[in-house]
């Protein structure tokens, strides 16, 4: 015999995961970065010439999703501006990073800026000429910023930095 | 004659950190409301698996029957429940929840297959299932190496229906019934001689239909031709795109499916890598040479005449939905021209199988096209009309195709698309020539890799009586042995260094001059990123002067 009766099936709402821990570490990061690459890689000549072709008063971004921590920069001249709000029409590049874990990865250097686009976890909107710049770019950045020790593993050759 | 046909493989995402991800593709796929559908032996997991799921800041509804108002339901379950929900039309997500069923894989069209560390550690186990995957989605051609290594996380992508072999483009209107019933205005794109000896018989199969043909489509796809197809698209009410034709073509029906996504005519603004939402438009790719890959892809490459840019879109959502691979239709194609393309389908396979990117399942499909390509590439030179010749190169390019669009490619491409946009150079004569030398600069890297390749392009018997220490080296000199012996056979039209490329009056087309633009332009080609070796200017011009 069957029934008539129709079954509603029972539902209930998984609790997303907060991770707080690693979005605090890579806000950390990213504050980090905010301050490092204005006030100091770009006074190199090797870090800023990697934004050579850059257009003047471009911004740039780089960010975690789904709304994880991201830092906005604006190329002036040959000096780079950390700003709070790009004009979105003179934003050439954003990278994002597709989760926070993907973030925490590249973070704590298990996982290259090049090896985390190659595992595909990277969202890039923008001319990929820029992409591959702001990939250089950042190498430099972290050379100049972490040990050796450490960069070694987040790029692909370490060299020192002009 | 054989011939195939491979459902869509789909995506399997593998490795660490992939439940995190998962929210993000399935907002590419368009993916509106899903819920987690979950059996009673695997209610915790499930539970947790869900709540790493980050979808548009929403919390997943989870249920033990699939809701009706979901349009894609991820499975959180068995196997035998993933079976259950073989005929489930609507987007359908397997998660693994425990080792054992990673036993007797059965690929039954999921969408997409999420394997995630949390859960599934690396063992023997997960080897056998990546292998059974890569087995069942390729007919069983692939090859399975003695040794398969399993990365800390890969994800590999193929939505294509492909059908292989010979007269195959007379399944055209079974294909197009199969993709839906509605589809009534394909629109037709082609060029030069297919244009004219192809089109017409194939739209005179497609009774009924009401076709549009556009056959004034450039050597290079460029925005111009993408945005007047668009127009045109729209101005007739088509519903569909089939391209009939090589590289130029199918890249430019890919631009006309971002121009129908896009609402202004500046295909600018959607460049990039992995940002783009799936298209409503159903591609149909007719290849009609053997070597770029293009059908089954996704990447394409659009110039922007407005700002005179060659552009790079790369997305899952570019690829085609059917690929019809009809062997007489490459029957035709000058030796020198068959010889440059399966190069192109070499350099495909053997980057993928060599730079950042490479995965167990890339890696077996990039395999079986070495082989193919050993075994078929001199022979069908010298016999241009065997179709059974034709239908293996056909196979080995499109493997190589979906092995480069997985793993990517690196420097052969990173410096021989620049090479190819400076000298206008043929692009299969630019990968040929430069295959050997990058693989020399990359050889610290990738000297493993190159050794175990030797079996695959040079044959078992070879590889025996070659010392382990010497198989790396072997590899790349047989490729230069392939490159000389295919120069013979083509009476000096194959070239070997880039002094030889040359134009139909035998002039050089690489000139010393041109050495600079072509490093600077290299370092912006973003195959750079994957390849395993830092490579800067000087590097670049290094090779060039090596190699002219």
């Amino acid at each position: 015999m069957t029934s008539d009766k129709v079954q509603i099936p029972k539902i209930e709402y998984a609790k997303s995961k907060n991770n707080g821990l690693k979005k605090f570490y890579c806000s950390i990061i990213m504050s980090t970065l905010g301050w490092f690459i204005p006030k100091i890689a770009c006074r190199r000549s090797g870090v800023i010439d990697e934004l050579k072709y850059f257009p003047d008063k471009s911004f740039f971004t780089f960010g975690v999703l789904s709304n994880g921590p991201s830092v906005t920069f604006q190329k002036v001249g040959d000096k780079v501006k950390k700003i709070k709000k790009a004009d979105s029409s003179q934003t050439i590049l954003s990278v994002y990073l597709k989760s926070i874990e993907a973030a925490w990865l590249m973070f704590t250097f298990q996982e290259s800026t090049c090896q985390s686009e190659a595992n595909g976890r990277l969202a890039i909107s923008g001319e990929l000429p820029y992409a591959c710049a702001f990939i250089r770019f950042m190498n430099k950045v972290e050379i100049l910023l972490l040990p050796k020790f450490i960069a070694k593993k987040a790029v692909k050759n370490w060299v020192r930095v002009k | 004659m054989n011939s195939i046909k491979i459902n869509p493989a789909g995506t399997i995402m593998c490795g660490r950190g992939m439940l995190n991800q998962l929210g993000y593709e399935m907002s590419l796929m368009g993916v509106t409301n899903p819920c987690v559908v979950y059996e009673d032996k695997y209610y915790k997991k499930a539970k947790k698996a869900s709540s790493f799921i980050h979808f548009e800041d929403e919390q997943l509804p989870l249920s033990k029957a699939a809701l009706n108002d979901s349009d894609c339901l991820i499975l959180a379950g068995s196997k035998k429940m993933k079976a259950n929900f073989s005929d489930e039309k609507r987007f359908t997500i397997w998660i693994l929840l425990s080792e054992e069923e990673l036993d007797d894989f059965n690929n039954t069209g999921t969408n997409i297959i999420v394997i995630d560390s949390m859960f599934i550690k690396k063992s023997a186990r997960l080897k056998n299932f990546i292998e059974n995957f890569a087995l069942s989605v390729s007919d069983g051609l692939v090859k399975v190496p003695k040794k398969l290594s399993i990365p800390d996380s890969f994800i590999f992508a193929c939505r294509t229906s492909v059908i292989a072999g010979d007269d195959t483009l007379k399944q055209l209107p079974d294909v197009i019934k199969a993709l839906s019933k509605d589809l009534r205005r394909p629109m037709v794109l082609s060029k030069g001689i297919v244009a004219r000896t192809l089109v017409g018989p194939v739209v005179d199969s497609l009774e009924g239909l009401n076709c549009t043909v556009f056959d004034k489509i450039p050597p290079d796809s460029n925005s111009t031709v993408v945005n007047e197809i668009s127009r045109l698209f729209k101005q007739n009410g088509c519903d569909l795109i089939v391209a009939i034709g090589g590289g130029s073509v199918l890249d430019t029906a890919k631009g006309v499916l971002l121009a129908l996504a896009n609402e202004d005519d500046d295909l600018l603004s959607m460049a990039g890598s992995n940002v783009l939402e799936a298209f409503s438009t159903p591609f149909i790719a007719v290849p009609t040479t053997s070597g770029t890959g293009s059908e089954v892809t996704n990447v394409a490459v659009i110039t922007d005449d407005e700002r005179q840019r060659k552009c790079l879109y790369l997305s899952n959502n570019l690829q085609a939905d059917y690929a019809i691979l009809d062997s007489k239709l490459t029957a035709s194609l000058p030796s020198h021209i068959t010889a440059m393309t399966a190069m192109d389908a070499l350099s495909h396979s053997i980057e993928a199988f060599t730079c950042l990117g490479k995965n167990p399942v890339s890696d077996m499909f990039a395999l079986k096209a070495i082989e193919l390509i050993r075994d078929n590439l001199i022979s069908s030179v010298n016999e241009p009309e065997n179709l059974q010749l034709r239908y293996n190169l056909a196979i080995a390019s499109m493997f190589a195709g979906q092995a480069f669009s997985n793993s990517m490619v690196g420097m052969v491409h990173t410096i021989g698309h620049s090479v190819g946009a400076v000298c206008h150079a043929a692009h299969g004569c630019c990968m040929a020539v430069l295959l050997p030398p990058a693989l020399e600069y990359n050889y610290r890297k990738i000297s493993k890799e190159l050794e175990q390749l030797l079996p695959y392009i040079a044959g078992e018997d070879v590889a025996a009586k070659t010392l382990p220490e010497k198989r790396a080296h072997e590899t790349i000199e047989y490729i230069r042995t392939m490159n000389k012996k295919l120069q013979e056979l083509t009476n000096g039209r194959h070239p070997t260094n880039l002094s030889e490329i040359k134009d139909r009056e035998g002039e050089s087309l690489v000139k010393k001059s041109d050495f600079i633009t072509i490093a600077e332009t290299s370092i912006g080609d973003a195959s750079i990123v994957y390849n395993p070796v830092e490579l800067d200017v000087c590097d670049i011009l290094e090779i060039l002067e090596q190699n002219y």
